[in-house]
């Protein structure tokens, strides 16, 4: 899959990476199951740090999106399906949202809930 | 630009002309022998062999030299029309003019061998063929000679239209992991042959009889599940393809050194058939019938790989290509940087 980083963005680089391979298996580039580019190979690549790398698949492990196997490398999850996906964007976006108003967690589990049942 | 291609032209007509002289020499060859030897050449000469020992069959010298002149000069006409034909390609041309050049090469070695060998025996059923066999085998390689003088075939190739769009600052990569069915199998299958051949001897006790064969067969098994899962990369050093296995690059090619990017159907057939191919000037890895990428070099040689998403990598490297064209005299090593890659201040 392609990558494509911007050092000028106010975007940390870790999170670039991290949410092309979130895009990536949203739009079926990355499967489940399949073996994400090694972190030294890949920083390479994109001329980053290799800990840049690691910190965004450190994010997407954390996240359950891939799998981080001893001296194998990272896979991602056979669960990480494209919904999934969708959707943990969508809460970290409506997190974000709330946050702006001042709305605390109870009233993002209330709405949700109530959206729940309409 | 018109004076470069009419000296190519001229050159290409030049070998042309070699390549179709050259077949003459085996014609020349029988010629000059036959004047040379006419005083003392047997009337009956040797003919065929049956096995490594003597002679089993004789010929009238006169009936083997019209043979000789017959079947080299043959293929030497035949390379004349070859090289004056212009609706022939320069593949094909280098393919016929090499069989003309072993056939050729066969005729007059076996001329000179059954007039060379009988005069020396004298009774032509007392010729044997013996070592000799080995310089008739190899005269087949003559055909070498003649394809090697011929125009090489022009590398048809078709720069890939798409670009990837980058901001200035943004740095593009694409990396894909390939599996090689074709070679998990040949793994699989040449670990089940070595099984079978070695671990008797093994259980014989008998390691040190089989131990060059064992060595041997180790490492083609190695070379072979080296292919088995493949890394391929496009960035801004080039295209390389990896050995996900043994962590080994495999191929690479520098971004300066490429030229064309195609994404064309491979066909094994077109490829010299499935597997990693090494042919003069062209190298694929044909892991199955389908899309792929087809990279022409500066010095004109050729790279293809089947991938599933070659437009990607494809329109990647030609977009990282033309920028770096534009910016030749900045090196692209190490953690150099380029001005446009603001990503390398992450180094430090």
């Amino acid at each position: 899959m392609l990558f494509v980083v911007n050092a000028a963005s106010t975007v940390s680089l870790a999170d670039q990476i991290a949410v092309q391979v979130r895009s990536g298996i949203v739009n079926g580039d990355l499967k489940p199951g399949e073996r994400l580019p090694p972190a030294r190979d890949l920083a390479t690549s994109l001329r980053v740090n290799m800990h840049t790398v690691l910190r965004a698949y450190a994010q997407l492990r954390d996240d359950e999106v891939i799998e981080m196997r001893q001296g194998r490398g990272a896979f991602v999850r056979q669960d990480a399906g494209a919904g999934l996906i969708r959707v943990t964007e969508l809460a970290a976006q409506l997190a974000h949202e709330a946050r702006k108003l001042g709305l605390t967690q109870q009233d993002i589990m209330r709405l949700i809930q109530r959206g729940g049942t309409t | 630009m018109r004076d470069k291609s009419d000296t190519s032209t001229r050159a290409e007509l030049t070998r042309s002309a070699l390549a179709a002289a050259s077949l003459w020499v085996p014609v020349l060859v029988v010629i000059i022998s036959w004047s040379a030897w006419r005083d003392g050449l047997p009337p009956e000469l040797a003919s065929h062999w049956s096995g490594m020992g003597a002679a089993d069959d004789t010929a009238a010298a006169g009936t083997l030299l019209v043979l000789g002149l017959a079947a080299t000069g043959v293929s030497a006409v035949a390379g004349v029309v070859m090289a004056a034909w212009p609706g022939i390609s320069a593949r094909a041309r280098r393919n016929g003019v090499f069989l003309m050049g072993l056939f050729g090469g066969l005729a007059a070695s076996s001329w000179l061998l059954s007039a060379g060998l009988t005069m020396q025996a004298g009774d032509p059923y007392d010729v044997v063929l013996g070592p000799w066999l080995i310089p008739l085998l190899a005269s087949a390689g003559y055909g070498l000679v003649p394809m090697l003088i011929s125009p090489k075939p022009p590398l048809e190739a078709t720069d890939v239209p798409g670009r990837i769009t980058l901001a200035p600052g943004e740095t593009g990569a694409w990396a894909h992991s390939v599996t090689g069915t074709i070679f998990v199998w040949a793994t699989i299958a040449l670990s089940a042959l070595g099984a079978v051949i070695y671990v008797p001897v093994v259980v014989a006790g008998q390691v040190s009889d089989g131990l060059f064969g064992m060595i041997t067969m180790a490492v083609v098994i190695l070379l072979v599940a080296s292919f088995t899962r493949l890394r391929v990369t496009a960035d801004w050093r080039g295209l390389r393809v990896m050995s996900a296995v043994f962590h080994i690059p495999l191929k690479r090619i520098r971004l300066d050194n490429i030229d064309l990017l195609e994404v064309a159907e491979l066909r094994p057939a077109e490829w010299g058939g499935w597997g990693y191919r090494i042919m003069p000037g062209r190298s694929a890895l044909i892991l199955r019938k389908g899309s792929g990428l087809i990279v022409t070099t500066t010095n004109q040689k050729q790279f293809a790989i089947t991938l599933a998403d070659a437009e990607t990598p494809a329109a990647l490297l030609a977009t990282l290509r033309d920028a770096n064209r534009t910016a030749p005299a900045v090196k692209t090593t190490g953690r150099s940087c380029r001005g446009t890659h603001a990503a390398c201040s992450s180094f430090s």
